[in-house]
């Protein structure tokens, strides 16, 4: 008798759920956006082979007129053509309004307002119908705009520098406070850490208001200082109320990665320092600080990535002149797609550049994260 | 007499509500081989750290070179570690463990360049010294445990510290590493002349390779003294069975060389007793000798005999008589034998033992009892 045949399932089927789950959730918006940013749209307008007999042989494969180049045809109207000129009749209008057209390789190279007679009365034998196509087309436009527009690089090199600095304050109180943290009594700790943590249980946007109303022209500091007799200080609105509030709302994301990585710190090994002659500095530098770089890094990663694409907070309290690129992302995605997903795309490229300049040396996956949460 | 390089004076430790060290007293000379031996959480390692600096004591003295150096930071004490989990440096490789004790050290500028070198060097003869030539880039993790133990005491011992604490440095070798290094650590001991303070709990290890062996338990040094003094001249049951296994069993002095033990009289050779004194009585295994029914002091039947490789490990109850001895023999003998034991007045080790529980040291393992 043969044995039943024994089926076996390889483990990995069991992630493969896992991974569609990835692919739908993580990676389509990615793919999306990138497509986005690498196309445009078209307003196709070709000729109607289907259209009036034609002795044109030319204008089979008439393709394209980008609207850009001429707004006018970006309306949806009729489109005639004798050979020599085009002529829209706009549907709302019921207008005719009449271009001459030149060609050069098959494809409409310029058209200018024809000043001559319309061409109601043009024979109609030889008019073809233009029929305007959406759809899209793969160019590099996008990213060329961005880097030829000074006013974008200027903003992004504004982000960055705001992202930077917030970052580095992050990390020069998150760093000490973490080592302290890491340093106390179980109880003070506990206490402490939630001390930390609480305000992140408030949704940000009010901390970023409450904030508002502590630095406003007319606000409580203000206040204060004035009833002191000192002058009023003009905070709202500058690069420094954008950086503080960012510190203020991102500090836990780099006090915590930082905080578990040293508290996993064995304490024989800093032990073993003392032990080789090394001081506390040294014992710092060299021993303490090294292993926790992998927290450092994710605390660095968790801080600057967000601190770059934040729109609220530049908004509400950089004003106008402090905006970021975040925020001109936002704009621009709301009214061209397409520039504004290559501006994210832009943006992501250099973060991913700049995380793999920070995890540099560390290789072993395992540590990235710093085992936060 | 040796100078004091370590002295500890009534030192005492209390963590997390438990005297960990009571009231100890040790006193360590210079280029001596010291080991701690005890059983495990007896507070070796306890010890190890009041002396290295990291644990500080509630109460009591730590001297160094008849100095007192309770408040001087481990970085300061010209003392070293080999610390039991190792604890070397995830973050840098073989050499930057072995040599992260010289970087510690003060240079002046001029010798910055040669200094490069002289590293090198000194770490090469270092990792010659504990056979890991080669291993200079080897990330530690890669190590298997008994080279990182090895990196472990090559870091420690780079510094030439004027005390080399060892916290069971050899518990992760196989037997055969093991009985290397301890030769090796013996001669670079004897080289250098740096004062080792060991720990371990391994009695044959103490033994062999110590000047002066301390016996702990439960916090206290229940025995200072040579290898020697210490296997023969055990001052309680406790040591008597941690050095060994032994026989011991309880015997009343009738006068000074005379000893009742299982209700016969033995001669000694231990006097200062008073007269009828009760006292602990050991006889190491290996100093009974086995012969005919005949010829023997006593007389008990063979229970278990089991081959241990160099010698034969027997139970022998003996007849008219509730005990049962641990006999160690070249000879074998057939179970359910009724055979002769014999020992000398010199192998017979007395000890002030009134309150000694022997029910502790059975000898009957209860393997045995079953067959
Ligand atoms: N930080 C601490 N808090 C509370 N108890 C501790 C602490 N450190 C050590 N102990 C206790 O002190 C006792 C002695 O510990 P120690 O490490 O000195 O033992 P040991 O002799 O080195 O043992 P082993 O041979 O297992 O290494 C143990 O019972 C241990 O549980
Ligand atoms: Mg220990």
């Amino acid at each position: 008798m043969k044995p039943f045949p024994k089926f076996r399932l390889k483990r990995s089927v069991f992630a493969y759920p896992y991974v569609v789950f990835a692919i739908i959730f993580l990676v389509a918006p990615l793919v999306l956006v990138i497509f986005y940013s690498l196309t445009r749209e078209i307003d196709n307008y070709s000729v109607n082979k289907s259209s009036v007999n034609s002795p044109e042989v030319i204008m089979d494969n008439l393709d394209f007129i980008g609207y850009e180049q001429d707004p006018v045809l970006s309306q949806v109207g009729t489109y005639y053509y004798d050979g020599e000129t085009l002529t829209v009749i706009n549907y709302r209008e019921r207008h005719p309004e009449t271009y001459r057209i030149f060609f050069e390789n098959e494809k409409i190279s310029l058209i200018e307002e024809y000043e001559g007679d319309t061409l109601i009365d043009a024979d109609l034998k030889d008019v073809k119908f233009l029929n305007r196509l959406k759809g899209v087309y793969f160019t590099i436009d996008n990213f060329v705009k961005f880097f030829n527009t000074g006013d974008y690089m200027k903003v992004f090199l504004r982000s960055l520098y705001i992202a930077f600095m917030s970052t580095l304050f992050c990390l020069i109180i998150g760093f000490p406070t973490a080592y302290v943290l890491s340093k106390m009594k179980e109880r003070t700790r506990n206490i402490v850490s939630v001390m930390f943590l609480l305000p992140m249980w408030i949704n940000f946007l009010l901390r970023t208001y409450a904030w508002r109303t502590l630095i406003e022209k007319t606000g409580i500091i203000n206040t204060v200082l004035e009833s002191v007799g000192l002058p009023a200080q003009n905070l709202m609105y500058t690069q420094g109320a954008v950086i503080l509030v960012m510190v203020y709302d991102f500090l836990p994301f780099m006090i915590l990665p930082i905080y578990n990585t040293l508290i996993k710190i064995d304490r024989s090994v800093i032990e073993a320092s003392y032990d080789l002659g090394a001081n506390h500095y040294r014992t710092l530098f060299r021993v303490i600080f090294p292993l926790a770089l992998p927290g450092i890094s994710s605390g660095v990663t968790m801080t600057f990535v967000p601190a770059i694409t934040a729109f609220a907070i530049s908004k509400i309290m950089g004003g106008t002149q402090c905006a970021t690129i975040g925020e001109t992302i936002e704009r621009e995605f709301s009214t061209d797609m397409w520039f504004g997903s290559a501006m994210s795309v832009i943006i992501m490229v250099l973060m991913l550049a700049s995380m793999f300049l920070i995890a540099g040396g560390d290789n072993d996956g395992e540590n990235i994260g710093g085992g936060l949460l | 007499m040796a100078e004091s390089i370590i002295r500890l004076e009534n030192i005492s430790v209390a963590l997390g509500g438990e005297q960990i060290l009571k009231n100890l007293n040790l006193n360590i000379n210079d280029k001596e081989f010291v080991t701690l031996l005890g059983p495990s959480g007896c507070g070796k390692t306890t010890t190890l750290r009041i002396i290295g600096g990291f644990q500080r004591q509630d109460s009591g003295n730590v001297f160094f070179a008849n100095e007192i150096i309770n408040d001087l930071p481990p970085y300061k004490r010209n003392v070293n570690t080999v610390f039991q989990k190792y604890a070397l440096f995830p973050h840098l490789n073989v050499f930057g463990n072995i040599a992260y004790g010289l970087h510690m050290q003060k240079v002046p500028k001029e010798e910055r360049k040669k200094r490069k070198q002289e590293i090198k060097k000194r770490v090469e003869e270092m990792l010659a010294l504990v056979n890991l030539r080669g291993f200079e880039n080897r990330d530690i993790t890669s190590l298997s445990g008994g080279q990182q133990q090895r990196v472990a005491i090559a870091r420690a011992l780079i510094n030439k510290p004027h005390v080399l604490l060892l916290d069971e440095p050899l518990g992760a070798l196989d037997l055969k590493l093991r009985k290397e290094m301890q030769i090796e650590l013996k001669n670079i001991q004897i080289k250098t002349g740096i004062t080792f303070i060991y720990v371990t709990h391994d009695q044959e290890e103490a033994l062999t390779m110590s000047d002066t062996v301390v016996v702990m338990k439960g916090g206290e040094i229940q025995q200072i003294g040579t290898p020697q003094d210490i296997y023969n001249e055990p001052k309680n049951a406790f040591v008597a069975d941690f050095i060994g296994e032994s026989n011991i069993l309880p015997g009343v002095m009738l006068e000074d060389y005379r000893v009742e033990i299982c209700g016969r009289l033995f001669e000694c050779v231990d006097k200062g007793f008073d007269d009828n004194e009760k006292v602990g009585v050991v006889v190491r295994p290996e100093d009974i000798e086995i012969k005919p029914e005949s010829e023997g002091f006593l007389t008990g039947v063979v229970k278990s005999c089991v081959f241990k490789g160099v010698h034969y490990e027997m139970t022998i109850e003996q007849i008219n008589y509730p005990y049962t001895w641990l006999v160690h023999s070249t000879d074998a003998a057939e179970i359910g034998d009724t055979v002769g034991m014999c020992f000398y007045p010199n192998d017979i080790h007395v000890m002030k033992g009134e309150d000694i529980d022997y029910s502790y040291f059975s000898n009957v393992p209860e393997e045995d009892t079953e067959e």
